[in-house]
């Protein structure tokens, strides 16, 4: 029986790029050292700032929020977690059961907006009725209404839950269709644009998708270990990350080269040409024009909903005491 | 000494049987069903398994893919 490397105790899991083995509590920990090095290298959070992470039930986010609960204390910034429920039938209220007691059980406060008390529709009534793909809507709702809680909790960043495997392979995707842009978004962290958008943070980069469920199923956390129903198994991305695990598998490392050179070399890469301005009917950051949750919003409802969404999220902050001093008049 | 184990796969739910011999590393459990240690864990009862530990003939083991998609 395999010993752990630091302790003798037995062995749980084996770290193929060290050559070593480790037991439950040395696992957890050299997980945990992973984010806090991520969290220190990059930059991505200061001593007094608050962090929003977007928590879905699966297990990133089981990963995420538990790794930067135990790091909150040490590194001095306050976590707040943030679920969205999407109105995705079953799969919505398994993973809002498992974010709400991932939460309970971590002790971090847990908010959560039900997209259907806002819209009077999920995602699935959402995609059909302003006919776009089920996913590209999921993604754009997702990714505004996660900037609007964090804009109005008055959040110095957004923790989000992609690990190395995941970015390796946006990489990837990005690269082969030569859309620089696109790996500009890549890196550790994205900057803040004043009132607009909220920075994001991304402190499971330099974990691997394997050790981050491991990191969830050897804590005893709960998660969600089901798919989305309209996930597309046939998508390159999907390809993707069987060919980058096909090379890591040959060469352990490869994909830890593949995001710490990335990040490197992130500032390399051009970012989207076109000014970042303010969405006329919510206030947030757009592309030019409306932004796209309100266009879909739009389409969909006759009206755009940007800012009943921000109301929302403000009465459901204030009533969990959460709104910082300095914003509870404004 | 040749026999099979009950190969459960997650999260697609499926069931299998795998010809073990008279057992088989979990490593070469997942290359036999086209995978790798970087793509799934095998675990048993719960637990996981390290690359060198044996699959035997009988054992019922669960096969979680960790691939997120979506
Ligand atoms: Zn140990
Ligand atoms: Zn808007």
């Amino acid at each position: 029986m395999a010993k752990c490397s630091v302790c003798q105790a037995p062995a749980v899991a084996y770290v193929r790029v060290q050559r070593r083995y480790l037991c439950r509590q040395h696992y957890l920990e050299y997980v945990e050292a992973k984010v806090e090095r991520a969290i220190r290298r990059y930059g991505m959070v200061g001593r007094g700032q608050r962090v929003l992470a977007a928590v879905s039930g699966g297990k990133d986010s089981s990963t995420l929020l538990a790794t930067l609960s135990r790091l909150s204390g040490r590194l001095g910034f306050e976590l707040i977690g943030f679920y969205i429920h999407l109105g995705i039938y079953d799969y919505s209220e398994k993973s809002r059961r498992a974010a709400e007691e991932l939460a309970a059980k971590l002790g971090v406060p847990l908010l959560a907006l039900d997209l259907r008390e806002v819209l009077g529709m999920g995602i699935p009534e959402l995609a059909k009725t302003s006919r776009r793909p089920y996913c590209s809507v999921c993604g754009s709702v997702k990714r505004y209404v996660i900037n609007a809680a964090a804009v109005e909790l008055g959040a110095d960043a957004v923790a989000l839950g992609h690990n190395a495997d995941d970015i390796a392979v946006y990489n990837m995707k990005s690269f082969l269709s030569q859309d620089l842009e696109a790996i500009s978004k890549l890196g550790a962290k994205t900057d803040t644009v004043e009132g607009v958008a909220v920075g994001r943070i991304r402190p499971l980069y330099l974990v691997y998708e394997k050790e981050s469920f491991l990191y969830s199923l050897l804590s005893g956390l709960p998660f969600l270990h089901e798919e989305c129903p309209f996930v597309d198994r046939r998508q390159l991305e999907v390809e993707l990350k069987e060919a980058v695990n096909r090379l890591e598998d040959k060469s352990p490392g490869i994909k830890m080269q593949m995001v710490t050179r990335l990040a490197k070399r992130i500032g390399d890469y051009p970012r989207p040409r076109g000014e970042v301005s303010r969405c006329p009917s919510c206030g947030l950051i757009s592309s030019g024009g409306e932004c796209s949750f309100c266009r879909i919003t739009r389409r969909a409802l006759g009206r755009p909903m940007g800012m009943e969404v921000r109301r929302r999220i403000r009465a459901l902050a204030a009533e969990m005491g959460l709104l910082r001093a300095s914003q509870s008049h404004s | 000494m040749e026999g099979r184990a009950r190969v459960r796969l997650v999260p697609e739910g499926r069931e299998l049987d795998v010809e073990v011999g008279g057992g088989v590393t979990a490593r070469r459990l997942l290359e036999e069903l086209g995978m790798n240690e970087e793509m799934a864990v095998v675990l048993r009862d719960g637990a996981p398994l390290l690359p060198e530990d044996r699959v035997r003939p009988g054992d019922r083991v669960e096969v979680v893919r960790v691939l997120s998609g979506g």
